[in-house]
């Protein structure tokens, strides 16, 4: 058997190659060139002019401000004067505490009023008529390249696993039932996950989960060949991380009751950072791992979905500085508490995130400036005060020169990677894999070594583009919540990503951080699979075939409570 | 909602940077990669220090000079072989840069930029290289130098493929002296020993340097074939006196050569000028550097702008400031015998992968130096000169050209001793150097280490 492979390696090479940048390249072409499917859930038709509106937002905001779905710029007409929101026992108006009102065939309405096909409503003189749809789906009209067949991606991804479990099947020398067992059973899980997202979560589009599976496959390949046992512990985290990942689409779907979430969130957060701190030992010049009843986990990982979620939150209410402040206050704490780990690269990743997510909030640069300035003083004052934190970046842009003693991992890393060239020299054929953290935060060598440099450069340039592909669809969301929390998830992974690969590689100082959804770790796993679901929910078509089904109250959209006249734009970011 | 959607462009910057960075990352790999990974640190290559991931290095004949075994590098059974050829073959330490190990080390190790080292994980080791040295014509020449410091090098005109190469002092590999010994250099025993002095020595010419002199003088002169010069063992030429050896009496221009006569040419380079000469050194490949298995080669130094008339007298018999190459002048004694067109010597024949497929190929490189005219006149004055004065019977049956030289070197120091020639046997065509380092008399000390090594490569080809 063992020979048999071994004849078969030099195809698997290539087939492994074929196969992951078919995937990646195909799910990705599939993410840009969808069409939308949203349906046309109802028409508002001028009664003079018989011009249409469509109505295929769950909340659409009429008013003369330019940030409103429906721009109406007359002078009777306020700045935000209404929202029209879908809830499910039809059409529901509300007034947003507009100058002129709203009336519905005629008659002022008081705050909201349930609408109907046929009804006519005038907002600041001018008067729609209501045309219901038949809550049909648009067909989806995308090109083959918007149509991806899922089918096949799958059986590829079987290809895939097989081959890597093939290669696999003797780390160490030995036959590891471990691991035979280890792959089939993520195959399971990607069928399990396929069927019930398809049929019970109503989704029909995988492209960012192929990816994550596809990455996955690595992934787990690298730590079977260098750790049959703890290769079932990995795929019990990507297990983890695909549950992970489906609660949280569900609970997304509930955006309404997202605030109340969040202090509890955010009071875990930094409950469990500050145990952390406070009861876990010592590794390897770090203390950021908390051991309980034999399982030890990383909990900034955790707090890493927390601290997304808090912020994309917290900030939908309003954007002023003022609301800022208490995320500003979170993301001091957390960002603190790492520090006093000496967990350095992801508090800097964490501040990365609290910078996007407070501009994309706020857009207040001022603000920002000074939060980053007062940062940027902290550190230079840590590198002061205790000089050995700064001896752990001195070999930086000097790795060659110290070679064997502080550029040890970084030269390796450098030398192991050129060695393996475009293809690669084969699962388990490295000797990168020797060296300390390899499966780690050296993970990126072991990749370029083993699977060649167009996989390894593929993995961080797939998340620059899904990053593009979220700002480019940011404003297609359904709600500001997603657009925030999806930014903000994928930009901590292309930083994470630039972290530690320019970390290892001498074009940053090496600060020790994991590669998303490839290095060996838990909790960085299951972390990444939350994050991810963060990123889907930007995609409008995540929630196309979802019907809600509230209570009959129905949850009430958001009204602020004054509008802030002075400014103009407020309100525009409530229409969630 | 849309005004937040905008902001998210701020991602878009870190996007460009990882994208920028991952470039220059790309531009690294493909810039540095061979270097990368062709270093010592790398366990691919190397195991206890020792360049196990190499494939072998073969002499011509197959002869195996190189090889690993059993997770060591080992090397040819014979010491004479393992000393003469430890140059070419080079050391796994890298102290003999020129050496085929440390200079073609990416293709020993069959490293490619596309494939990395996966022909060395599949096969267990990497390319043969196959060299053009033969190494018992080495072995010979290695016994003709007695120990002596030098370099001898022999190749065919024709090919460009270099013989021999022996370059001393050497050491047996399998043996190396201690590191304090090496250090201590007790009586410059070991000086330079890690270079290569065919390609990276510089020797004062003395008498060779005539050729270079008579090919100026056939350029410069139009009237040199009526050239008529009465040797009296001394000439004032500028205010400075020449001298030579014995008194050569009344002589032509090709009589002045096969006789070495000093007085004759401070005479007829005063005709020539200095600047001409110059010119004439730089058409030959003065001050140009060579390539020699990825290495450069040393380039000869010649500067004649500020040489008084003396100085020009002294510098046309090759005891001015010029300093020579021997990989220059095997060139240009390839030049000579092949009508004007020098084939630049090689000693890589070819890098062969464990399949078998011919990875790398010597492509001979030819470079025009002289016309045939004047390649001719010079390779019959050369003939002249062995014919006449230092005795056909050194050369048998290879109608040998040749031209010694006795270089004065620093006071108290014995001259260096050069022969430079060619043979014009179809069948055998070789081109030598050889130079002893204070050797003494250019046609007792070089002449018969030529004549040893020229008679070995006539048997191994008859």
């Amino acid at each position: 058997m063992q020979e048999f492979i071994v004849t078969l390696e030099p195809f698997f090479r290539y087939a492994i190659l074929g196969i992951v940048v078919f995937i990646v390249v195909r799910m990705l072409l599939s993410l840009f060139c969808k069409k939308t499917t949203d349906p046309i859930r109802g028409k508002l038709i001028n009664t003079i002019t018989n011009e249409s509106i469509s109505l295929r937002e769950r909340e659409t905001s009429i008013g003369r401000n330019k940030s409103c779905d429906i721009v109406l710029p007359f002078d009777t007409i306020s700045r935000l004067h209404a929202v029209i929101a879908y809830r499910s026992k039809g059409f529901v108006i509300f007034d947003t505490f507009s100058k002129s009102g709203v009336k519905v065939n005629g008659k002022r309405i008081d705050g909201q009023a349930l609408i109907h096909s046929g009804d006519e409503i005038n907002i600041g003189g001018l008067t729609y008529r209501l045309s219901e749809g038949k809550y049909k789906f648009i067909k989806d009209k995308s090109s083959w390249l918007g149509a991806p067949s899922y089918m096949l991606t799958l059986a590829l991804l079987f290809v895939l696993n097989i081959i890597i479990m093939l290669l696999n099947m003797y780390p160490e020398g030995q036959f590891s039932g471990a691991v035979v067992c280890v792959y089939l059973g993520f195959i399971a899980l990607q069928w399990i996950y396929f069927l019930f997202s398809t049929y019970v979560l109503r989704l029909n589009n995988f492209e960012l989960e192929m990816i994550a599976f596809v990455f996955c496959s690595l992934g787990l390949g690298v730590v079977g060949s260098m750790y049959p046992n703890a290769v079932l512990k990995q795929l019990l985290a990507v297990v983890l991380g695909v549950v992970g990942f489906c609660v949280i689409l569900v609970i997304l779907r509930y955006v309404e009751s997202l605030r109340y979430l969040r202090w509890i969130l955010a009071g875990c957060a930094l409950g469990i950072l500050a145990l952390t701190l406070v009861i876990a030992e010592p590794t390897n010049g770090a203390r950021n791992w908390l051991s309980l009843g034999g399982i030890s986990i990383q909990p900034s990982e955790l707090v890493k979905v927390a601290f997304v979620f808090v912020g994309a939150v917290t900030l939908d209410r309003l954007q002023s500085i003022r609301s800022l402040t208490s995320y500003i206050v979170f993301s001091v704490a957390c960002v603190g508490f790492l520090f006093l780990m000496f967990d350095f690269g992801t508090a800097l990743i964490f501040f990365f995130t609290f910078v996007l997510i407070a501009f994309m909030r706020s857009g207040d640069l001022k603000t920002l400036s000074i939060v980053c300035g007062v940062a940027a003083l902290g550190a230079v004052a840590i590198l002061i005060l205790k000089p050995y934190v700064a001896s752990r970046f001195s070999t930086y842009l000097h790795v060659w020169e110290y070679m064997d003693e502080g550029g040890y991992q970084q030269t390796r890393t450098l030398i192991y990677s050129a060695s393996g060239g475009l293809f690669g020299l084969g699962l388990g054929n490295g000797e990168l894999r020797n060296i300390f953290a390899a499966a780690e935060d050296l993970v990126f060598g072991v990749i370029s070594e083993e699977f060649g440099l167009i996989i390894s450069f593929l993995i961080p340039i797939t998340y620059c583009i899904i990053a593009i592909w979220a700002v480019v669809n940011g404003k297609k969301a359904k709600s500001t919540f997603y657009t925030l929390a999806g930014v903000g998830a994928i930009g901590m992974i292309v930083f994470q990503s630039m972290l530690s690969i320019f970390g290892i590689t001498d074009l940053l100082p090496l600060t020790g951080v994991t590669l998303p959804f490839i290095s060996k770790g838990g909790t960085s796993i299951i972390c990444c699979f939350c994050l991810l679901a963060f990123i889907k929910s930007i995609d409008t078509r995540s929630f196309a075939n979802f019907k809600p089904e509230l209570t009959p109250e129905d949850i009430p959209i958001t009204v602020p409570k004054k509008v802030n006249k002075r400014r103009g734009v407020a309100g525009n970011e409530n229409n969630s | 909602m849309k005004t937040t959607a905008k902001r998210s462009i701020a991602l878009l910057l870190l996007v460009a940077m990882v994208l920028g960075g991952l470039g220059v990352l790309g531009y690294r790999f493909a810039v540095n990669g061979e270097k990368w990974a062709t270093l010592r640190a790398n366990e691919h290559l190397t195991e206890n220090g020792s360049f196990v991931g190499a494939g072998n290095v073969l002499d011509r004949n197959g002869e195996v000079l190189a090889f690993t075994e059993n997770g060591e590098r080992n090397y040819n059974n014979s010491e004479r072989i393992r000393k003469s050829t430890l140059h070419i073959v080079g050391d796994t330490e890298g102290y003999i840069s020129s050496g085929v190990q440390t200079a073609y080390k990416s293709q020993l190790s069959g490293y490619s930029p596309l494939t990395g080292f996966y022909t060395l994980e599949r096969y267990g080791k990497g390319n043969d290289v196959v060299l053009t040295i033969d190494s018992k014509v080495s072995a010979v020449a290695y016994d003709a130098l007695k120990g002596r410091k030098g370099v001898v090098a022999a190749y065919n005109y024709k090919t460009g493929e270099i013989l021999c190469s022996v370059s001393s002092p050497n050491y047996d590999i399998e043996d190396k002296p201690s590191a304090e010994d090496i250090e201590k250099n007790k009586d410059g025993k070991y000086d330079g020993l890690y270079l290569n002095r065919l390609i990276d020595g510089l020797y004062t010419p003395g008498s060779t340097f005539k050729v270079i002199t008579s090919i100026s003088a056939l350029q410069n002169i139009p009237d040199i074939h009526s050239f008529q010069y009465k040797c009296t063992g001394e000439e004032v030429v500028d205010g400075v006196k020449v001298t030579c050896p014995k008194k050569h009496g009344e002589m032509d221009f090709h009589e002045c050569f096969s006789s070495s006569c000093n007085c004759a040419f401070a005479v007829m380079s005063q005709e020539i000028g200095s600047l001409p000469l110059e010119q004439t050194a730089r058409e030959l490949g003065f001050g140009e550097v060579f390539l020699f298995g990825n290495k450069n080669t040393a380039a000869s130094i010649i500067d004649l702008a500020a040489a008084s008339g003396g100085d020009l007298a002294w510098a046309s018999v090759g005891q001015y400031d010029t300093l020579v190459n021997p990989y220059h002048m095997l060139t240009l004694m390839g030049a000579v015998a092949n009508k004007g067109d020098a084939v630049l010597p090689f000693a890589v024949e070819s890098v062969v992968s464990p399949k078998g497929r011919v990875v790398e190929k010597a492509e001979p490189e030819v470079k025009s130096y002289i016309t045939p005219v004047i390649a001719d006149e010079i390779s019959q004055m050369m003939r002249e000169a062995v014919e006449d004065k230092y005795g056909d019977g050194n050369f048998e049956n290879l109608s040998m050209c040749g031209k010694t030289g006795t270089a004065e070197v620093e006071d108290g120091k014995k001259p260096h001793s050069w022969f430079v020639g060619f043979s014009q046997n179809e069948q055998c065509p070789i081109a030598i150097v050889v130079v002893v380092e204070n050797g003494g008399w250019g046609s007792s000390t070089a002449l018969p280490v030529a004549s040893k090594v020229m008679k070995e490569i006539y048997k191994s080809v008859s």
